[in-house]
């Protein structure tokens, strides 16, 4: 046989390794050529004495080996045998010789290390081998080899009973759900006690679940495993009993099927021993047979001779398995941010770009319930980039996806609903029973509607709100959190005034908050359609699955009362030089306007330049001279809400004394339009604040005349205008703030004041 | 030291001295001796083997008596100090074979004094033997071990039959007297000459002991300086008797100091394993058994030519020895007997007698040293290396 180039660099580095060993490994004899098997067979004795321990594996003083190198090395590892069978049943000797030296040698083999890294890792294997310790008692346990030699497929998806050790063996039956020809699905466990009371699926299997461990390598014949299972204390009566009760209810020509459990499995370190669970299946010979007996057919007695030839002689036929009991196997996702929704009732408003995807993970990521809402259809263009078929056009999105997420057969509880989100969700769901809400809708009205819910609303649900900017280029995940007090209108608020104004030249900032709508809007079905942005389903994918998993960590950061926005450049965008910006809210507090009830969002930096002014005059003045300024923020009509942004101090042509404070203007004009602009628009000039540093906050006549003067007596005088006044401020500083509408002053000539005035008596 | 049933193995060099305590303190029975100046030499590993045995043998009258001395055959490595040993030692029994000292007839002068000591005693108690008509007394015992033919030739004539014994036999006696249940030989070879295969070294005594009855429970196997051919006849030949268990073992003597030629043999220019034989070692060793090789430490590696001990020969044992294989050098105490201990019919190293050796390097595996030295290093270079344009 001619060697292959990989074959004679083998040979090259084991001989090499050889030499360098002082007689601890020797090559006996030349290699050999397996013509049919395509390899080179080599005989190798390695010194095993030094890895020998009490309770190891029982070296010899040296080991003989068999080493197989195929024509492919070094891209494949060769194979390694011990040359006898004294190690069968071992952990990690399969076939009871061949040596099991990687778990998986698809990332474990280097081929450029070649056999100095393979005997590096025999040199460890027969180390941990010595000691006892390739399944230790504080790891995993390696599960016994099963050859499965049917080609019938069990899932095991629950747990099984749960047996003391060195109790008696468990006889039972399993239900099983046949999801198709060839495979069954294990749904439920029945001990013999609750066997008539339990009701009975379709189709059953025998169970027995024993308490000692068999050999790592299971029986090969049926005949072995006679013997196996009689050695752990099922006798062949019981067996037998056991086999006649199945196969008589089996149809004819129908194979049957037993579990045989033994406890050979760890979970983890230190965790209790589990059943390993294999499915030995009867075939239709033995079954037939079986009926025969126990029917007692005309040919009985050929039955029994086929049933004495069947257990002497039949090879056993065990069935593969496919492991997912919570005992035995870990979550693929353990450790992630996604791991986090295990469990949990979750809302999700939106079933498109975004939703559609962030559904999926969700999920898969064993979501205990999913309700998705949408009220809109599928329409052939969304194919694009969204999670829908063909077939789903002209269907609502939400029934679509939800049956799509059906399908793929997790335990996720879903259900769909098309209604209208503008008015808020509290109306529709019962937030009681929901543990986070997900707003995949990107739209205005929605959170709009969410805000309103939380105003009125016991709202105590965390929630993400996602989306991306014009061409999908940047996204954007705001976070709040159950207590902080508004939702993603103020969030996304708060954000714009913070970001732009420390980083307004990020381009996260840009895409979101454009210096000027640069940006066309997209509308895909001109004419007819809303405006979106543009965006592939790799674009539209890779941020739903960024945001949501940036989205749950920050949960899981973040304070009961804190909300927060991160704003994500696409990796594939030049934006993602610039790296993310993030920004962190702590809850504000409840402050009403003491006129109308809006409610009041004063910032830091505002509060922080009221008393820093206060100290001011108390320290140049005194402290019972008035001060104040003006306010800059917005009033929100539609939320009924105040923010106050940024204070000024006094203009420059203000005068201040102990009983009055005569706000100047000097400078002013300028100062707003820089507000305005820094902004982009959002924070505008509100109103005036002022201190009544001995008295109560309450507005005197002098104010309540600044009032009118400010609302009537200008050249562009506002539509309304907030007067802050704080009491007190020489001492315990009040923060009354006032709201006046133009429409609450009116200017009377002094008759009709008098008039106006007998009629309030008169009334 | 003879405090209790057991068997030692003492370094001596490269050479056989075995001492069975049949008896503690009192029936000893010694397999061969090579004692030489050298082992006097305190500097060396070797033991005085001489000083040990007048120094811990039972006293009788004075002296120190040995109840038996048996000699697998005469070359010095195994009779080396025999004279001294009879000047320094009662020997109740001598267990003589003439066969193994017919190779000599021709070549006197091939034969080292103390073998001439110990054929010319034999000798004298054979006469001994038959003059007195039957038991001589311990001093002039001589235990025969031949064929059937040998009580005709004129020498041994009227020799006693009680004191003589074929391959076959079993022997149960020591000095005059039986030990059924606590000694137990069964002689293997020297077959008749007409049957013998190989050289000189093939007419080795070959004997099973077992200090107990039942040879099932495995004895200790001396097969003195056998080769492949004669072994593979004596597993044969025991096979064909069914007289396997009589080849059980837990303590294997390695042939000929651990020679290779057990297992290897030449055929055609080519040096062949022979399977075979280590087969029928491995499946007749009796629980865990223990390969001993009398010689000194076994190197990693021979060149060709090399006298025993070989290390191929050590790797198939060590292959094959659920026990393990100890050296008399090395593996025991310094100048120290390898000495198992019979404990519920089991041979136990005593573990004051061994040394524990790690095979390893500088704290790693020697596998793990082979890798990395093979594998080459990756520092630097640590002396200068010059380069220059050609001239």
């Amino acid at each position: 046989m001619q060697l292959s180039r990989g074959q004679s660099l083998a040979l090259e580095q084991l001989y090499e390794i050889a030499a360098s060993s002082e007689g601890t490994l020797e090559i006996a004899g030349d290699p050999e050529a397996d013509e049919k098997g395509g390899f080179i067979r080599v005989q190798l004795s390695l010194a095993t004495k030094h890895y020998r321990h009490p309770n190891g594996f029982a070296f010899r003083d040296r080991e003989r080996l068999r080493m197989r190198i195929y024509p492919t090395f070094p891209f494949t590892a060769p194979f390694l045998y011990f040359s006898h069978i004294r190690f069968m049943g071992q952990p990690h000797v399969q076939w009871g010789s061949y040596i099991c030296l990687y778990q998986s040698s698809e990332t474990e083999w280097l081929p450029s290390d070649g056999l100095y890294g393979f005997f590096q890792r025999v040199d460890e294997w027969m180390a941990a081998a010595g000691k006892g310790e390739l399944d230790p008692d504080d790891a995993p346990l390696h599960p016994p080899v099963v050859y499965p030699t049917s080609n019938t497929r069990f899932v095991f998806d629950c747990d099984a009973p749960d047996l003391e050790e060195q109790g008696p063996v468990w006889i039972g039956r399993v239900g099983l759900s046949k999801k198709r020809e060839g495979r069954f699905d294990v749904v439920n466990w029945v001990g013999l006690d609750d066997w008539a009371l339990a009701e009975q699926p379709e189709h059953v299997a025998a169970a027995i679940l024993l308490s000692k461990p068999l050999p790592m390598e299971y029986p090969e014949t049926v005949d072995g495993l006679f013997k196996a299972l009689e050695r752990n204390g099922v006798s062949f009566d019981l067996l037998y009993t056991l086999l006649r009760a199945f196969a008589v209810r089996a149809q004819r020509d129908n194979p049957i099927y037993i579990l045989v459990g033994a406890p050979m499995r760890r979970k983890e370190a230190g965790a209790p021993l589990r059943h390993h669970l294999t499915v030995w299946e009867i075939d239709s010979t033995a079954v037939n047979a079986l009926q025969d007996i126990v029917l007692g057919s005309e040919d009985k007695d050929e039955a029994i001779t086929a049933l004495a030839k069947w257990m002497v002689t039949a090879k056993a036929l065990w069935c593969r398995v496919f492991e997912n009991r919570p005992e035995v196997t870990h979550r693929r996702d353990i450790g992630s941010n996604l791991a986090s929704v295990q469990g949990k009732r979750i809302v999700l408003l939106g079933c498109g770009a975004l939703g559609s995807v962030i559904a999926e993970h969700l999920v898969r990521a064993g979501a205990k319930s999913l309700i998705l809402v949408d009220n809109r259809l599928v329409s052939p263009g969304l194919l694009v980039r969204q999670k829908y078929s063909d077939r789903d056009v002209g269907f609502g999105k939400s029934q679509c996806l939800a049956r799509s997420l059906k399908a793929i057969g997790l335990s996720t509880t879903i259900e769909e609903k098309c209604d209208d989100l503008r008015s808020g969700v509290v109306d529709n769901l019962d937030l009681c029973h929901v543990d986070l809400i997900i707003n995949a809708t990107a739209s205005n009205p929605v959170a709009h509607g969410i805000e309103r819910d939380v105003r009125r609303a016991c709202f105590l649900v965390p929630l993400i709100a996602v989306s991306v900017s014009a061409a999908a280029k940047c996204g954007s995940v705001l976070v709040k959190m159950p207590r902080f007090s508004a939702a993603t209108i103020v969030i996304d608020r708060l954000t714009k005034i913070g970001l732009v104004r420390d980083n307004p030249n990020h381009p996260t900032v840009e895409a979101f908050w454009p210096k000027k709508s640069e940006t066309k809007l997209f509308q895909p079905e001109p004419g007819c359609s809303a405006p979106t942005f543009t965006g592939s389903s790799a674009d539209l994918a890779a941020h739903a699955a960024i945001l949501l998993n940036v989205g749950l960590q920050r949960i899981s950061e973040l304070n009961f009362d804190q909300a927060s926005t991160d704003l994500i450049p696409a990796p594939w965008t030049e934006a993602a030089s610039s790296g993310t910006l993030q920004l962190t809210l702590d809850d504000q507090g409840q402050s009403l306007e003491l006129r109308y009830g809006y409610e009041v969002l004063t910032s830091k930096i505002a509060q922080r330049a009221i008393s820093a002014e206060i100290s001011r005059t108390g320290r140049v003045r005194s402290d019972r001279v008035e001060t104040g300024g003006l306010i800059f923020g917005e009033i929100d009509e539609a939320h009924e809400r105040i923010y106050v942004d940024s204070v000024t101090g006094p203009p420059p042509d203000s005068e201040a004394s102990e009983e009055k404070f005569l706000c100047g203007t000097s400078g002013t004009r300028a100062i707003g339009a820089a507000k305005l602009k820094q902004s982009r628009g959002s924070s505008r000039f509100i109103g005036i604040w002022h201190t009544h540093p001995v008295s109560r906050g309450q507005p005197s006549t002098d104010d309540l005349y600044a009032m009118a003067r400010l609302l009537h007596g200008q050249e562009y005088p506002p539509r309304h205008v907030v007067m802050l006044i704080i009491g007190y401020s020489a001492s315990e500083p009040e923060f009354n703030y006032f709201l006046f509408h133009r429409r609450d002053i009116r200017i009377v000539t002094e008759d009709e004041l008098s008039l106006m005035l007998e009629g309030e008596v008169a009334g | 030291m003879f405090g209790s049933r057991s068997v030692l193995f003492w370094p001596i060099g490269t050479g056989d001295s075995t001492t069975f305590v049949v008896r503690e303190d009192e029936i000893i029975f010694q397999v061969d001796l090579r004692h030489t100046a050298k082992s006097e030499d305190e500097e060396t590993d070797c033991a005085p083997i001489i000083d040990h045995l007048e120094e811990n043998l039972p006293k009788v009258d004075g002296k120190p008596y040995l109840s038996a001395f048996a000699l697998t055959h005469p070359d010095e490595d195994h009779i080396l100090g025999f004279a001294e040993l009879l000047d320094r030692v009662t020997i109740g029994e001598l267990w003589f074979t003439p066969r193994v000292f017919r190779e000599h007839d021709d070549d006197e002068d091939g034969m080292c004094d103390d073998a001439k000591a110990f054929r010319e005693e034999a000798h004298r108690r054979v006469t001994a033997t038959i003059e007195a008509g039957g038991d001589p007394g311990s001093g002039d015992r001589v235990r025969l071990i031949g064929y059937d033919t040998l009580l005709e030739e004129d020498h041994y004539q009227g020799f006693p039959t009680e004191f003589f014994s074929v391959p076959g036999h079993v022997v149960t006696t020591l000095d005059g007297e039986k030990f059924e249940g606590e000694f137990r030989v069964f002689i293997h070879a020297p077959f008749k000459q007409d049957d013998s295969v190989g050289d000189r070294n093939d007419t080795s005594l070959v004997m099973q002991v077992v200090l107990g009855d039942d040879p099932a429970e495995g004895g200790v196997l001396l097969f003195g300086d056998h080769k492949y051919p004669t072994i593979r006849k004596i597993f044969d030949v025991s096979k064909e008797n069914d007289n396997e268990e009589n080849l059980e073992w837990q303590i294997l003597l390695a042939p000929h100091h651990c020679s290779k030629s057990v297992m290897y043999q030449d055929e055609d220019g080519e040096e062949v394993l022979k399977k075979d034989i280590l087969d029928d070692f491995e499946g007749l060793q009796v629980g865990d058994g223990i390969v001993v090789s009398s010689s000194l430490s076994v190197p990693n590696s021979n060149s060709s030519g090399d006298n025993p001990p070989h290390a191929k020969a050590k790797a198939r044992y060590e292959e094959i020895a659920g026990g393990g294989f100890l050296c008399t050098h090395g593996d025991g105490g310094h100048a120290k007997p390898l000495q198992f201990i019979l404990e519920d019919k089991k041979f136990v190293l005593d573990n004051s007698s061994s040394e524990d050796q790690s095979d390893s390097r500088h704290g790693k595996s020697a596998l793990a040293a082979a890798v990395e030295t093979a594998r080459g290093s990756d520092e630097t270079p640590s002396e200068k290396v010059g380069f220059g344009q050609c001239s």
